[in-house]
């Protein structure tokens, strides 16, 4: 059975009542008018002091009697054909239990898995993979996109290098740029970005009677599971994986990677659990990376300044791997009638992409937003005003101004028009989207014991962003209870399923199923205090720690008092995520505005300030919420200002792959962050969270880029704004 | 990571005997010596232990108004030190410039002075290159934008020590223990050149340790400075650096000493320069033109040429920010 | 558009998410996509031949189905 329910959606100044279809027992969506205890209200991380004390247990801290310690043997070569593998010298060495090939026939990156040990200490199996004699025939290579594009190149694979151009198109692109009143037309080139994530990547594995239980840093503790359960044909009920702790991911950490694979294959060989962590330098080899991009952008315009052209055509390099494309940005922030973009992926031997926070945006809005700044100059009009004219979104339109205002943009740019020496200023603002409503799939368990205390349990993982937190605030908000009161038990696949967390998907596809949990287990409770009260349950609210009569709260019982009458030690209720409403709008809008100071003199750059604007949602907990806008700012600063994968293009290895020399911002490059938050009632689900991970990553490189090339008068098209870069570029202004 | 032991030495004479052996090597922070370890680099079977070695350590003003560092002064005290921020304060800047305060307080002058090249071939464990025996630079015709533009050939590390221009500047000298006894070398002297020898930096010999600094007495009216040049300004090694210490009497400079770091495989004295200062008013117009004369020598690779240019404007800056304070330390006395 | 039978062992990331009906969620469409192997977890077929969602079809020799 079902109802239907008109909502108030939207925020302060913009809503309209929306009227949706739910089932019984699912809970009416948040709305406008909602009024909450916890909800929206910052909230420590739950599980802050287990982190900082060190007591939360991450994968690198399991430790398992008889545990033995794996290492893996990379190629050296960026193209070899790998004729012999001989494992018998490593597998003599006291103390090794095993020793695989992983067999790659062929190594195309350095830095390409080729076989593994299992040793009673890692030290053991470190001189163990040593021991492992390979014969290689060395090939040509290629590690660049020029090298790997030039006719005549080697090839990665058995055809060319040059994957077939994925062309998308709309209206007439080549005929609005002809007649446009202005256009312009540049190449931005953006390089390999790695994901350093503070948790390397690995497994703890253990085969045993029950079967094979992994703990592992992962993404996706369901989609490990998954695919070690086909991988070693095993029925899923007899894998169990496990994270409670992950210490980042960004994109790199879905499913059985090579390293978990590994593992569980050398615990198998050896019939004992096997630890495989990697160590940092594989990280950048072969653990993936945002792949790198090159970017012809033409624009046009009318005279008004509204965009009547948009054309990319851009390639890009997953290295080994595809997924280089950054047209996302071009079909999705500024709407315009004939938008054309074409993108190929081109092979070379470098370690494989994967998904990093916002796949293709943050390339494509740098791409975009630094043509959009040249077009704007053009048109002489001013920069955030183009953006104004050329947005759609009431949204966003709604966002620039709240930007605009707390940025002070008109008197900053008024104010830097007269600076004057060696340190110049300057000031940039770009446009986020994103659709992060989240998905069924999740379900979770609420369960209240005799004590009182209310325990979730849902199959989801904290990627760093406090999931714990927003499961305890959900559940503690609906059950009416103070938060301390409430564990979130996350992390095992023993747990209700629930799916990867990425495509900032965790907090909106979670919060739902873990809300109507907590109102099934709300309802069950209801029905153990009525008699209490002497009132149907229909009638009872929880609120404040007591459940109680909502016309007359004075008849009121402690929620402790009612969970007293539980005839067992807890009763538990099952809540599922449904598929999403309507919402009050499907997309997700953002935009980020920065100033920044450039000593000309050295071409050395300093992030001065940041406001960030963001549609969030139903804001759930402004605290971890605008550690997530750090995060994403600080990481696009790094980005544009210092991340580069540096192949050497003869010896086809990079030669940054350290985090000393793999340069990552710090707290000395940290600017002010203002962060003003949007909390729109979306009603697509009935908590109407929206997942912020990856738009408040989105805007952030371009914003930044864009303030140095106003601040230097001559825009810079190619990341990361190095020195020499911007001396360069002054150079030839 | 290599296994290895580490033995604790009696004095540093025991220390000297050996480290003089084959496979030995002195360890005090083990910042550097740790990661060559880790990285392969070095295969050292035995690490002697130098920190128990009191009489390496401590901070002294001498009677005479010499500074006395010893080997052991962790960088997070020289940088604190009153004295050394009051009469040497280009060793102090440079010590706090450095890495992070982790490794300030863990890394140690002796150690500042000797770490080996950051230079990422020399660092990876896949390329065999000339430092490490191998027959080549691969910095030439690979990626050189962190390398040399003065002195190099046939390497061209730039030789990364902080500590190391700014105690130069001041024409400090180390005392060094080794099996033919102790014997005291200039700085400026004691660093070598690839040209001398490719697998070196410094003119330590097998068993020599380097026990401490002495820093002379600065003239009167001196003033020095030491800034650097960083892509990061949290925990990133210089582009640039470079060290003054400017006499000055009334409105002229009588003496100066110009040191570059992180642009040569020693530490760049700039001589030319210098003389070109002597007698002159330190102004914007003078300070440009020694400068100029700085880098007029600079054999930039490839990828380094902006070093160049950062390279000439740090010195600028260099001379007009000590003699800045020398003219107002002249004024006052 | 019917989406075309696709190797049960071709991973990507929105492939751990289903659809509606409980199907592997693949965007043919998407520029973005990184693709792997699991028999190899690497973008690359047991056959030495890339993967991705326009070259793992059952026309391809190292094809399976999804179990």
């Amino acid at each position: 059975m079902s109802r239907r329910v008109t909502v108030e959606l939207g925020y302060p100044g913009d809503t309209r009542d929306v009227t949706v279809e739910i089932p019984d027992g699912e809970p009416v969506p948040w709305q406008v008018p909602d009024r909450f205890e916890l909800v929206g209200r910052s909230t420590p991380r739950v599980d802050g002091a287990m982190k900082a004390t060190g007591a939360a247990r991450y994968s690198y801290d399991i430790v398992l009697p008889e545990m033995l310690y794996g290492a893996i043997l990379r190629s050296p070569h960026p193209a070899a054909r790998v004729r012999s593998v001989d494992l018998s010298a490593a597998r003599r060495l006291p103390g090794v239990r095993a020793a695989i090939e992983i067999g790659n026939d062929q190594a195309r990156f350095a830095g390409q898995e080729i076989a593994a040990v299992a040793a009673d200490s890692s030290d053991i199996a470190d001189d163990a993979i040593a021991l492992i004699k390979v014969d290689y025939e060395p090939r040509r290579f290629a590690v660049t996109i020029a090298d790997a594009a030039a006719s005549g190149a080697p090839s990665v694979f058995s055809g060319s290098n040059l994957d077939k151009p994925k062309i998308s198109s709309k209206g007439d692109v080549d005929r609005a740029l002809a007649s446009a009143a202005e256009k312009i037309e540049a190449t931005y080139v953006t390089p390999v970005q790695t994901h350093v994530s503070l948790e390397t990547h690995g497994a703890v594995a253990r085969f045993d009677e029950s079967g094979l239980t992994v703990w592992c840093s992962t993404q996706g503790i369901f989609s490990v599971r998954d695919d070690l359960a086909v991988y070693f044909n095993l029925p899923p009920e007899k894998v169990r994986v496990i994270c409670e702790y992950l210490g980042g991911g960004f994109g790199s950490k879905f499913g059985a990677r090579p390293e978990i694979v590994t593992a569980a294959r050398l615990a198998k060989e050896a019939g004992a659990p096997v630890k495989l962590m990697l160590p940092r330098g594989d990280e950048h080899l072969a653990t993936g990376n945002r792949p790198n991009a090159e970017q012809t952008v033409r624009l046009g315009a009318d005279r008004s300044g509204k965009l009547v052209a948009i054309d990319l055509v851009q390639r890009g390099s997953g290295g080994v791997g595809g997924g280089s494309g950054s047209s996302g940005p071009f079909k999705m922030v500024y709407p315009c009638d004939n938008i054309r973009t074409s993108e190929t992926n081109v092979y070379m031997n470098a370690g494989p992409a994967s998904p990093m926070r916002a796949p293709g945006w943050p390339q494509g809005c740098f791409g975009l937003e630094m043509a959009m700044d040249e077009l704007a100059r053009s048109l002489h009009i001013d920069r955030l005003e183009f953006r104004r004219v050329n947005n759609t979104n009431p949204v966003r339109a709604h966002e620039l101004d709240l930007g605009a205002r707390a940025f002070r943009w008109d008197d900053t740019k008024s104010a830097l028009a007269k600076q004057t020496g060696t340190n110049r200023r300057g000031i940039g603002v770009a446009c986020a989207a994103w659709h992060a409503l989240g998905a069924s799939g999740p379900e979770a368990t609420a369960i209240a014991h005799r004590d009182g205390h209310v325990e979730i349990r849902c199959g989801t993982q904290d990627i760093g962003t406090g999931t714990r937190t927003a499961l305890a605030i959900v559940a503690a908000e609906e059950l009416g209870v103070p938060i301390s009161q409430v564990a979130s038990e996350i992390g095992d696949t023993r747990y209700p399923f629930s799916l990867p967390s990425g495509g900032s998907m965790s907090a909106p596809s979670n919060t739902p199923a873990v809300r109507q949990a907590a109102a099934h287990l709300r309802d069950k409770l209801f029905r153990i205090a009525a008699p209490i009260l002497g009132a149907a349950p229909s009638d009872l609210e929880a609120r404040d720690a007591v459940i109680r009569v909502r016309f007359d709260p004075s008849r009121s019982v402690a929620f402790k008092t009612v969970c007293r009458r539980i005839p067992g030690d807890s009763i538990s209720a099952q809540g599922e995520r449904l598929p999403n409403y309507q919402e009050f709008r499907p997309d997700q809008a953002g935009c980020q505005f920065a100033e920044v100071e450039v000593d000309t003199e050295t071409g050395i750059t300093r992030v001065v300030r940041v406001v960030a604007v963001h549609d969030v949602g139903t804001m759930l907990d402004p605290l971890t919420s605008r550690s997530q806008v750090n995060g994403g700012v600080l990481m696009g600063i790094s980005y544009a200002l210092f991340e580069m994968r540096r192949m050497d293009p003869a010896l086809g290895l990079m030669m940054n792959p350290t985090m000393d020399d793999y340069k990552l911002v710090g707290p000395l490059d940290t600017p002010k962050i203002d962060v003003i938050f949007l909390d729109v009632r979306n009603g697509g689900t009935n908590t109407g969270v929206l997942g912020i991970g990856e738009v408040v990553h989105v805007a952030s490189t371009a914003a930044v880029a864009c303030a140095v090339s106003d601040a230097i008068g001559v825009p810079i098209r190619e990341l990361p704004l190095t020195p020499d870069r911007i001396l360069a570029a002054l150079e030839h202004a | 990571m290599n296994r290895f032991e580490v033995v604790t030495p009696a004095d540093v004479e025991h220390a000297s005997a050996m480290i003089a052996k084959p496979n030995c090597a002195a360890i005090a922070g083990g910042v550097d010596v740790l990661d060559l370890q880790k990285l392969g680099v070095t295969r050292t079977a035995t690490l002697v232990n130098l920190k128990p070695l009191a009489a390496m350590n401590g901070i002294d003003e001498k009677p005479g108004g010499d500074l006395r560092l010893g080997a052991l002064v962790k960088l997070h005290e020289v940088a604190e030190h009153p004295v050394i921020r009051k009469r040497f304060s280009a060793i102090s800047d440079a010590a706090r410039q450095a890495a992070t305060p982790q490794i300030r307080n863990l890394g140690t002058v002796g150690g500042n002075l000797l770490q080996r090249p950051r230079c990422w071939y020399f660092r990876n464990p896949l390329t065999n290159c000339l430092k490490k025996g191998g027959d080549r630079c691969f910095s030439v015709g690979g990626l050189n934008r962190y390398h040399a533009i003065f002195g190099g050939g046939p390497s061209f590390i730039v030789h990364p020590s902080n500590l190391a221009p700014a105690l130069v500047a001041f024409g400090a000298s180390a005392h060094i223990v080794g099996p033919g006894g102790v014997r005291t070398v200039e700085l400026e002297k004691f660093f070598a050149l690839p040209s001398v020898d490719p697998h070196r930096e410094n003119d330590l010999k097998a068993g020599e340790i380097i026990t401490e600094i002495i820093v002379p007495a600065p003239a009167r009216g001196a003033r020095s400075i030491y800034i650097e040049a960083r892509e990061k300004q949290s925990f990133d090694w210089p582009l640039v650096s470079v060290a003054a210490v400017i006499v000055a009497n009334g409105k002229t400079v009588s003496q100066a000493r110009i040191v570059m770091g992180a642009v040569a495989p020693i530490p760049w004295r700039v001589p030319d320069a210098e003389r070109t200062l002597a007698g002159m008013a330190p102004s914007e117009e003078n300070a440009r033109a020694a400068a100029k004369i700085a880098i007029k020598n600079a054999a930039p690779l490839p990828d380094n040429g902006y070093k160049v240019k950062i390279a000439e404007v740090l010195v600028r800056r260099a001379i007009l920010g000590a003699a800045s304070e020398a003219a107002t330390a002249s004024d006052q006395t | 558009m019917a989406t075309p039978k696709l190797c049960g062992l071709l991973r990507t990331k929105t492939a751990y998410y289903r659809t509606p009906d409980g199907e592997r969620m693949f965007d043919l469409d998407s520029t973005t996509a990184c693709y792997t192997c699991l028999v190899t977890q690497q973008p690359i077929g047991p056959d030495g031949e890339p993967v991705d969602a326009g070259r793992c079809g059952a026309d391809r020799g190292c094809f399976e189905e999804e179990r």
